[in-house]
């Protein structure tokens, strides 16, 4: 690193053959500040302006979500991307700021730039980071110095433009890093070229110049040094929003196969895992709390650049005022203490003149050492821990104004030391080293700066607490609010689906129907929970099927699963119960009430912990094969009677039934004795008087109305006919018969009756009678006596019937597969954008339209003078139509004409007053014609390319050409033509297609035109007489390039009737301003023949000078004159036709 | 066609958008895809050790993706399972 600051480049000038000059040269990388421009401008066009906060509730809130929330990045980054575009197309580098900055401006910001890296006090000026990447050799080139010679030689006038291209050229070879287009760099080699261009009009001979362009190349982030402060977790959350990590991990290998593995079975492995109700839990509340910690994180990370960017807008010279400034507000609270730079070298500027002065007391120097310590300190400050304490009028002023206080802040800093060390100044401290007492005071005030109520520190502490309840918020907002929004989506979209219970639906559904409500196997997350709280396994698994049976408990006890369960028994004896492929319980030691067959309850519990319920119920097993009509009756015990038959009514004949003995008859229908249900029936009909025996009688029809005491009794086999079945009378008909009916499902039924082929009944017993029930006997049996008997098969020993058993059943009721759908974490909840700041208003440059641009974000485009154009619907009307081919034909000589104008309009806007275009890019034949009858044509070595270098005063005659050429297709071809709108060609012909640029040397202006000027401003006055050559112009003194300097020898007529006499006006000074000429003061007029009349009149004349070009001076001129403009060492002359 | 897209793409599918115009599909998957890459970023920066940040934000800065894959690897066990697991449940979640 060089330390040694090189001298400035000054304008050269005039020098004695053989002596050579060093013009300091600097190019500087301006990547960072640029960039750090760029994501200014986006982060200001993300700001709610006050349009946007005066929309209505609704708006707002949208805004709000969407673009300053869910898809901030995105916009963002939009902007970002406009930005850049907008500094590409238009070459200024402050291209889409609020504050209007043309392309001049920018070039004057960026020179200041340079100019810090070519200043003599350099070392004082620079900061740290600039001054170590100064590369530690400059660099010279012949290349370089013959552009410079090349460019400065006025009889071969080189565009700008050329000069530019050339120059990268060079300093691509100079150094191979400048070949990349993605860097930027600020440089001053132009200016040098045209100082130099402009000695040498100013008589200064080319061949006698002996110069070296040395150049210095360094790099700076710009003034500002404010940036947002991350962690390293912000930086990664900041940084993942725009990396492709997410896709690049889907597409893994691995991710493939677990993902396809997600397809074909329909659910992941964990999801087993998930089942658990811990899990379950655990997952709901991670999704939300993973979306409340990246919420916070985000907040985090936005509000240390938001930070920085209020920061760096306030060092911007942006104010914020109004009452809704909120989140602009709460900043502030935080913001640090700075000071103005205009302020600051205002002191220092004081500080300097009393140092110069030599008249200082040992309070001034204090005093001046702490004012330089104090800037000092906020510099390094600053640098260190990237933040602003030093603020700027404007953004265009910051270079202007930095450059201006470095400047005074280092020459006061020379002067102390100098003082100092010489001993002019009394410097009674600690030490004797000025700089290192310097030092001292600078790390006091670093000390002060950081500490105290106000202080950086305690700006940070605010800051941070600031930011903690913010992000807190966030967490919350995202983890609960958005949460919870996410699970109301879910509810809703449950309601209206068949597949899937929301907890709305289930509370319903265990309300009416309890577990068996018809849950779907798909719930919500606020179901599943429910289900969790409330201990609910559902679904059960359906049991519509024929399930399974299982025999259990040493074959003892059936077990009965529903489809899709079954049981298996391990060699242990335990068992495992299973649904499809899932264990649900394993290794079960189930056991068995031995009595009842059913589970213990220690098994019934365990099976219950996991939702399985075992109804249990007990059926008695009919039996089957002969037995003995002995066996018959023991195993059906309780169905027998014992008895003792008293009384045969036999009507006192034993040998032959007749009367009611005859009146016991099958009944049901037709007599068959099977009635309508398929029961057996018989039917009396027994009359009063016909059942006696010797004096017993006994009237039948009249118990059978009491009831009770007829009744039937049914013997299996003539040994066993003690012991009857005896059944009551089951109804009476309308005449008096009772009915008896014998189910055919009872023991009775099955075992004693048949249907026999014919479909009639069939009794397989021994005795069916009809009976007197005449009380109990002593030993407990019933004491009978008999009306009637229907007397049966008497299969006494081939009885068919068997031994019923009681079988115990247990029916096991199992929860069925179901999951449940975590909801989206929706945190839609908006969030409230920084409020746009005012940018410094603009001052008004000349000929600049007083409306100014409509739109501040747009590309600037700017005219010839640099003055940025005007938007198209604040144009002036034109007099003129240029018109875009809609319908070009393809054999049309223009055809093509619509592209080549973009490509026309991108050159000119990129290239501001002269610019190339390439004929590569042009399609149109006509067009190029054109070009090459007013623009500076070079051709390709080895193509047919050529390079068509548009100057201003080609610009007219292009445009003028064009019209007409256009005008003429119209009528040739009749085309359909459209309004093009906003076209530089419109405006180049409202401006200059009748106008003539002519270059004129300064020399020839100073001699052939300025005296005529002269002359006639003072027309008129006939006192005044302004010779041929009165003007004696001063070529013994260099002067400013838009000065002109000489003597002026006029004859003066003292007084009406008197002869004229010589008079002179010496030290005539006239500067160019603003297209025009004005008169400096500091003449000297000598009149030997004073009159205060002429006198007062060539005052008059001289101080309005400029009014001399409201006159037609088309005489003067050949054509109107619009205007002068200095061009390096010419001056432009600017007229019109007369349209 | 990747696996992203063609994941994307069923989930599209399955959830019923019957869009014609191919512009208006294409910014519904760009959504969904989205959505899901933010998901996953989220996983990998929850499991990512605090004290590998610093290297981590170093390999997004270049940009390369096998650099990526593979230091987050490095510090995410499991990683396929619960890169899967996450679309997994951004599947359900987005299918509802």
């Amino acid at each position: 690193m060089s330390n040694k600051a090189p001298a400035p480049a000054p304008a050269p000038a005039p020098t004695p053959a053989n002596e050579k000059q060093v013009f300091k040269a600097a190019i500087v990388n301006t990547t960072k500040m640029v960039e750090a421009h760029i994501t200014d401008v986006a982060d200001a066009r993300m700001t709610a302006s006050k349009e946007d906060r005066n929309k209505n509730w609704f708006k707002r809130k949208i805004d709000k979500i969407w673009k300053h929330d869910l898809m901030q990045e995105f916009y963002r980054q939009r902007e970002i991307s406009k930005v850049r575009k907008e500094i590409a197309d238009t070459g200024n580098f402050y291209a889409g700021d609020k504050e209007i900055i043309d392309s001049n401006e920018a070039k004057e910001a960026m020179l200041a730039i340079t100019d810090r890296f070519t200043d003599e006090l350099r070392d004082e000026m620079l900061t740290k980071e600039e001054k170590d990447s100064i590369d530690e050799n400059s660099r010279s080139s012949q290349e370089m110095n013959d552009l410079v010679r090349k460019y400065a030689d006025t009889t071969h006038v080189m565009s700008d433009q050329a000069f530019e291209e050339e120059k990268k050229r060079i300093i691509a070879n100079l150094d191979p890093t400048y070949k990349d287009k993605r860097e930027v760099y600020a440089d001053n080699i132009l200016e040098i070229a045209k100082n130099v261009r402009q000695a040498v009009a100013n008589g200064q001979k080319l061949e006698e110049l002996d110069f070296d362009v040395d150049i210095t190349l360094g790099s700076t982030r710009g003034r500002m040094q404010t940036a947002a402060h991350h962690n390293a977790f912000d930086k990664g959350v900041e940084k993942l929003q725009n990396s492709k990590l997410g896709k690049f991990l889907v597409n893994t290998p691995g991710a493939i196969a677990l993902s396809a593995a997600v397809y074909s079975v329909g659910k992941y492995a964990f999801t087993k895992v998930a089942r658990t109700d811990a899990a379950k839990i655990a997952s709901f509340g991670g999704t939300a709390v993973i979306s409340g910690t990246v919420a916070a994180t985000k907040e985090a990370a936005r509000l240390n650049r938001e930070r920085a960017q209020h920061h760096r807008e306030k060092a911007k010279g942006v104010t914020f005022e109004g009452d809704d400034m909120k989140r602009r507000n709460s900043m502030n609270t935080t913001s640090y203490e700075t000071q103005k730079a205009t302020e600051v070298t205002t002191l220092l500027a004081g500080d300097l003149a009393k140092v110069e002065a030599g008249n200082m007391q040992p309070a001034d120097l204090d005093m001046i050492i702490a004012h330089i310590a104090n800037l000092r300190a906020r510099k390094s400050l600053g640098e260190d821990r990237h933040i602003d304490l030093v603020t700027y009028s404007s953004l265009k002023m910051m270079e202007k104004e930095g450059k201006e206080l470095d400047k005074t802040e280092a020459k006061l800093v020379v002067a102390l030391r100098k003082g100092v060390e010489s001993g002019k100044i009394v410097f009674d401290k600690e030490t004797d080293d000025f700089d290192t007492y310097l030092s001292q005071q600078i790390y006091t005030q670093e000390r002060a700066l950081l500490g105290g109520e106000s202080g950086i520190e305690k700006k940070d502490q605010a800051f941070t607490k600031m930011k903690a309840k913010r992000t807190a918020w966030a967490f919350v907002k995202s983890a609960t609010l958005g949460a919870g929004i996410g699970a109301v989506f879910q509810e809703a979209h449950a309601l209206l689906s068949d597949d899937l219970d929301g907890v709305l639906e289930g509370m319903s559904k265990h309300l009416h129907q309890g577990t068996t409500g018809g849950f779907t196997e798909h719930a919500t997350a606020l179901e599943a929970l429910r289900r969790h709280f409330n201990h609910e396994d559902v679904p059960r698994l359906a049991d519509t099927g024929a399930g399974h049976e299982y025999l259990m408990n040493g074959g003892a006890t059936t077990m009965h699963t529903p489809d899709g369960a079954t049981v298996t028994v391990n060699p242990d004896g335990t068992y495992n119960i299973m649904r499809g492929n899932d264990v649900l319980e394993k290794n079960l030691p189930l056991e068995f009430d031995k009595t009842t067959g059913d589970l213990l309850p220690t098994s019934r519990a365990l099976l219950q912990k996991d939702g399985i319920f075992a109804n249990f119920s007990q059926t008695t097993q009919h039996g089957s094969g002969p037995m003995s009509a002995e066996d018959y009756i023991k195993s059906h015990n309780g169905d027998f009677t014992k008895v003792h038959r008293h009384t045969f009514y036999d009507n006192n004949t034993a040998d032959k039934p007749d009367l009611n003995e005859k009146r016991e008859y099958w009944g049901g229908e037709n007599g068959t004795g099977v009635n309508a249900k398929g029961n057996y029936e018989f039917r009396t009909g027994v009359k009063a008087g016909g059942s006696f025996h010797g004096n017993d009688a006994f009237d039948v029809p009249e118990a059978i109305k009491k009831g009770g005491i007829v009744k039937m009794a049914f013997s299996v086999t003539r040994g066993t006919q003690h012991e009857v079945i005896m059944l009551p009378v089951s109804s009476v008909d309308e005449h008096g018969n009772a009915i008896f009916e014998i189910d055919k499902d009872s023991a009775l039924g099955k075992d004693l009756f048949e249907v026999n082929a014919d479909g009639h009944a069939v009794f397989k017993g021994q005795f069916a009678e009809l009976i007197e029930d005449s009380g109990k006997a002593a030993d407990g049996a019933e004491n009978i006596n008999i009306i009637a008997t229907h007397i049966g098969l008497g299969q006494a020993d081939t009885i068919v019937g068997g031994v019923d058993k009681v079988v115990p059943h247990l029916k096991l009721d199992i929860p069925g597969s179901w999951d449940y759908e975590m909801p989206m974490v929706v945190p839609i909840l908006g969030r409230r954008p920084l409020e746009s700041g005012k940018a410094p208003a603009k001052k008004k440059r000349p000929n600049e339209d007083p409306h100014g641009p409509a739109d501040p974000n747009a590309p600037t485009p700017h005219g010839p003078d640099g003055v940025p154009l005007k938007a198209k619907d604040k144009l002036p009307p034109s007099k003129f139509t240029i018109r875009k081919f809609v319908g070009e034909k393809p054999e049309d000589k223009y055809s093509g004409l619509t592209q080549d104008l973009e490509v026309y309009e991108k050159a000119r806007l990129a290239g501001g007053s002269e610019f190339s275009v390439n004929s590569k890019d042009l399609k149109s034949t006509g067009f190029k014609e054109i070009l090459r009858k007013h623009a500076q044509v070079t051709k390709t070595p080895g193509s047919d390319e050529e390079t068509y270098a548009v100057t201003l005063d080609a610009r007219g005659k292009i445009a003028d050409a064009l019209y007409k050429a256009n005008q003429a297709e119209v009528k040739r071809s009749n085309l359909k033509v459209q309004a093009m709108g906003h076209n530089p060609l419109l405006e180049d012909l409202d401006k200059y297609a009748h106008e003539t640029m002519k270059p004129v040397s300064k020399e020839d202006f100073t001699k052939k035109y300025l005296p005529k000027l002269i002359q006639e401003a003072f027309r008129g006055y006939g006192n005044i007489e302004v010779p041929d050559n009165a003007f004696l112009s001063s070529k013994s003194r260099v002067l400013p390039a838009n000065e002109f300097v000489g003597n002026l020898d006029i004859k003066v007529k003292p007084s009406k009737g008197s002869k004229k006499v010589d008079a002179k006006i010496d030290n005539l000074k006239f500067i160019m301003k603003d297209g025009k000429l004005e008169v400096a003061k500091g003449y000297t007029f000598t009149n030997p023949d004073e009159t205060k009349d002429v006198r007062d009149t060539v005052n008059k004349v001289l101080t309005d000078f400029g009014s001399v070009f409201d006159k037609d001076l088309s005489g003067l001129f050949g054509e109107k004159l619009k205007s002068l403009k200095m061009n390096g060492g010419n001056v432009d002359v600017l007229t019109t036709k007369k349209v | 066609m990747n696996n992203i897209e063609q994941f994307v793409d069923e989930l599209v599918s399955a959830k019923g958008f019957d869009e014609k115009d191919p512009e208006v599909l294409a910014e519904i998957k760009r959504g969904v895809m989205s959505r899901l890459e933010d998901r996953i970023n989220a996983m990998v920066l929850a499991n990512l050790p605090e004290d590998s940040l610093d290297d981590f934000n170093k390999v997004l800065d270049a940009d390369n993706e096998e650099q990526m894959i593979s230091f987050v690897k490095k510090y995410v066990p499991d990683l396929d399972e619960k890169v899967a697991g996450e679309m997994l449940a951004f599947r359900s979640a987005y299918l509802g």
